[in-house]
């Protein structure tokens, strides 16, 4: 990766992707276009069904879509083996998840950890203390040899952002990572993610379906509704957070408010 | 992921479920134990038989015979090799390796004494075949001291209550009277009445020998401890010159011309197979045929083979129930950790390093139990060994666990795993990551 490289780190093009329930289609991603850029941290929002998890998973290499084009780096993430996925995931992604995704039988080190085991790329020695580094800068160097039963939520989220910077990645992925927490941890989160993106120039692409966290944190906000992108505003000033906001689209993170169709 | 981590995430799960893995593990011990236990038995009888069977002394022995000479019933249709003189027998002792060379003549005889009468095979040797080993034997008396045709005999334990002698020291002195083993109907028979120690009586035959029947009498002078003369611990022992004299006494046809042998012995000093093989051969160059104790236990040794197999199938039933066992716990495995696979799998575990975890965990647990299985199967041996010599009041050792029973026991143990591994692994491994996620 070049830092001086100006062209996005990622490409989507026409990306469909349908499930089947029973006899039921459901078009997650319906010919989904977006670019995300080195070092941005993009906000994607939108209701519940939109397709913003989706978007993430195939983002992630987690999921493959069923049509389009995905490029990253400039190479096509579509078509590549479940190694070369399993790969991808490894050195280029961190996740953070919702419901944090520990392993409940590690301790929070081992949990860390385990994304340098599977790397294999270090010693055991050296990943344990790669692991504890990574707990102390989220603040839990005293907490190393707890399980995440014994954690707080806020606790196993500040692990499972440890683990997602295990291997160094340069995109960092979080869904909905602060819903599980309470407004004051979930501040404490979203900030260590902010300084994650501003100091160490990482990509970060936040799913929530919480406008305000959204416009508050990122640098560039997408509202996703029916698969497709409905709104992209780059370039978030403080007078944009000002701006009127349609008359049909509640101001506030009501996920089941109306998506209004104008701008 | 590497290998060495791959066995240690695994060890570490099965840790997190003890009580599963340690019944599973029970479940594959008890088919090992069953399979040891059946194995080894046969392996401690196949010892036991060859250790009766078998005494050093046979083991450094070569019986050469004439190819194709007359035998004592028929002509044999193959061209007759060279004849066994005493020059061709002395000519065996200058081969390298070789101990001593005799002529031996071993005569079916009827043994007689005290009105009872015992079919026994004799053997006739010269003085030099006469070895500490055979002194060593002796539990009365002496074996004889010069080839001359004194008509002694050294009869073997295991007859002397047939014959009616209370013990070996009672033996020495009395005179044995040895005819062909053809003459038994001459004898007239008749039954006594004997007191049992329990108040019943016991039926047994007495012999009365006809005047005209022609016999040998011989004198006993010395009594050999049977059982360690294995196989041939039937033998009655008589001077060579002797056993030429009994021959004739059959009345039997000879074709065999004057002064050539029925057989000889060629005594080795390396009791090896391998140096055995050479001496053989060189011999057989000679024009003889030849016989040693391996080619007589070489056919037992297929025998066992193949009881082995069978009681190692029957065995093996115990895996077969172990094999659903580890399927079942593996793929109970898959199941409640659909949502750990998913994690994995997000974090960059490639389909193979999920494979090898599970198939590594099925393997763990057959490596475990073959291990449990054996150290169970070894000690029941040695505990009904320990039964039966205290029962037997003598050391039994019947139970024969040999490294390579436990290796291939756990080689065995560990692919029974294996293979009950591999569905769970391989559908543990094609989970797509982000339904694996969603899995609670």
């Amino acid at each position: 990766m070049n830092a001086t490289d100006t062209r996005p780190l990622i490409e989507l093009a026409g990306i469909h992707k349908s499930y089947r329930f029973g006899q039921t289609v459901v078009n997650a991603l319906a010919g989904l276009d977006l670019k995300i850029n080195r070092g941005e941290f993009v906000g994607i929002i939108g209701r519940s069904g939109s397709g913003k998890s989706s978007l993430l998973n195939v983002l992630g290499g987690l999921d493959q879509p069923s049509k389009g084009e995905i490029l990253v780096d400039g190479r096509p993430l579509l078509g590549r083996s479940s190694d070369a996925l399993a790969e991808y995931r490894r050195t280029t992604v961190g996740f953070i998840f919702q419901s944090f995704n520990l392993v409940s039988h590690l301790t929070a080190l081992e949990n860390v950890a385990l994304p340098l085991r599977l790397a294999g790329k270090i010693s055991r020695a050296e990943g344990r203390r790669r692991a504890q580094d990574l707990l102390e800068k989220v603040g839990l160097g005293e907490r190393t040899g707890h399980r995440p039963s014994e954690l707080s939520g806020g606790e196993r989220q500040r692990v499972a952002i440890a683990r997602a910077l295990a291997n160094d990645p340069g995109l960092l992925l979080a869904d909905e990572p602060t819903g599980n927490l309470d407004s004051k941890t979930a501040e404490a989160t979203m900030e260590m993610i902010r300084r994650l993106h501003e100091d160490e120039q990482r990509t970060v692409v936040l799913v929530t379906h919480d406008r305000d966290q959204a416009e508050r944190y990122c640098q560039r906000v997408v509202e996703m509704a029916d698969g497709q992108v409905l709104r992209d505003r780059d370039a978030l000033g403080p007078d944009w957070r000002d701006a009127p906001v349609p008359a049909d689209e509640p101001a506030s993170e009501d996920p089941a408010g109306d998506a209004g169709g104008q701008s | 992921m590497k290998l060495s981590e791959v066995g240690s995430y695994a060890l570490h799960q099965l840790r997190q479920r003890p009580l599963r893995t340690i019944l599973t593990t029970c479940g594959v011990a008890v088919g090992v134990t069953a399979l040891v236990v059946l194995v080894s038995l046969a392996s401690g009888v196949e010892r036991f038989l060859i250790k009766q069977f078998t005494t050093s002394d046979l083991m450094t022995r070569i019986t050469v015979q004439q190819r194709g000479g007359p035998s004592l019933f028929q002509d044999r249709d193959e061209k007759p090799g060279p004849p066994l003189t005493e020059v061709a027998i002395s000519g065996l002792d200058g081969l390298p390796g070789v101990v001593a060379a005799y002529p031996v003549v071993r005569p079916f005889v009827l043994a007689e004494a005290n009105e009872r009468v015992e079919p026994a095979a004799a053997s006739a040797f010269p003085v030099r075949a006469i070895t500490q080993s055979y002194k060593d034997a002796l539990l009365e008396g002496a074996y004889w001291e010069s080839d001359s045709a004194d008509p002694v005999c050294v009869v073997p334990s295991s007859v002397l209550a047939e014959l009616g002698f209370v013990s070996a020291k009672d033996a020495i002195g009395k005179t044995l009277a040895v005819t062909s083993f053809m003459n038994e109907q001459r004898y007239t028979k008749r039954w006594v009445e004997l007191p049992e120690p329990d108040g019943t009586t016991r039926r047994e035959r007495r012999y009365t020998r006809p005047k005209d029947l022609d016999v040998r009498e011989l004198t006993v002078i010395g009594v050999y401890d049977s059982e360690q003369f294995g196989l041939e611990g039937m033998y009655l022992h008589l001077p060579l010159a002797e056993g030429m004299l009994v021959q004739k006494a059959h009345g039997l046809p000879d074709r065999r011309k004057e002064g050539e042998f029925q057989a000889a012995i060629v005594k080795i000093s390396d009791p090896d197979p391998i140096a055995v093989d050479a001496i053989q051969i060189a011999i057989s160059e000679r024009g003889y045929a030849t016989q040693t104790i391996y080619d007589i236990l070489k056919p037992l040794e297929w025998v066992f083979f193949v009881i082995k197999g069978l009681l190692g199938v029957f065995g093996g039933i115990g895996l077969v129930v172990a094999f659903f066992g580890i399927a079942n716990t593996m793929l109970m495995a898959v199941l409640e950790r659909t949502r750990e696979i998913g994690v994995l799998k997000a974090l960059g575990a490639r389909d193979r390093d999920v494979r090898r975890i599970f198939l590594c965990e099925a393997l763990t647990i057959g490596f475990l139990g073959g291990l449990f299985g054996l150290a169970f199967g070894w000690a029941g041996g040695g505990l009904a060994d320990m039964i039966l010599s205290s029962v037997a009041k003598r050391e039994v050792s019947v139970f024969l666990v040999t490294p390579a029973l436990a290796a291939v026991v756990i080689g065995i143990a560990m692919f029974v795993a294996g293979v009950a591994g591999l569905y769970p692994a391989w559908r543990a491994a094609r989970l797509i990551p982000v339904e694996a996620l969603r899995r609670d």
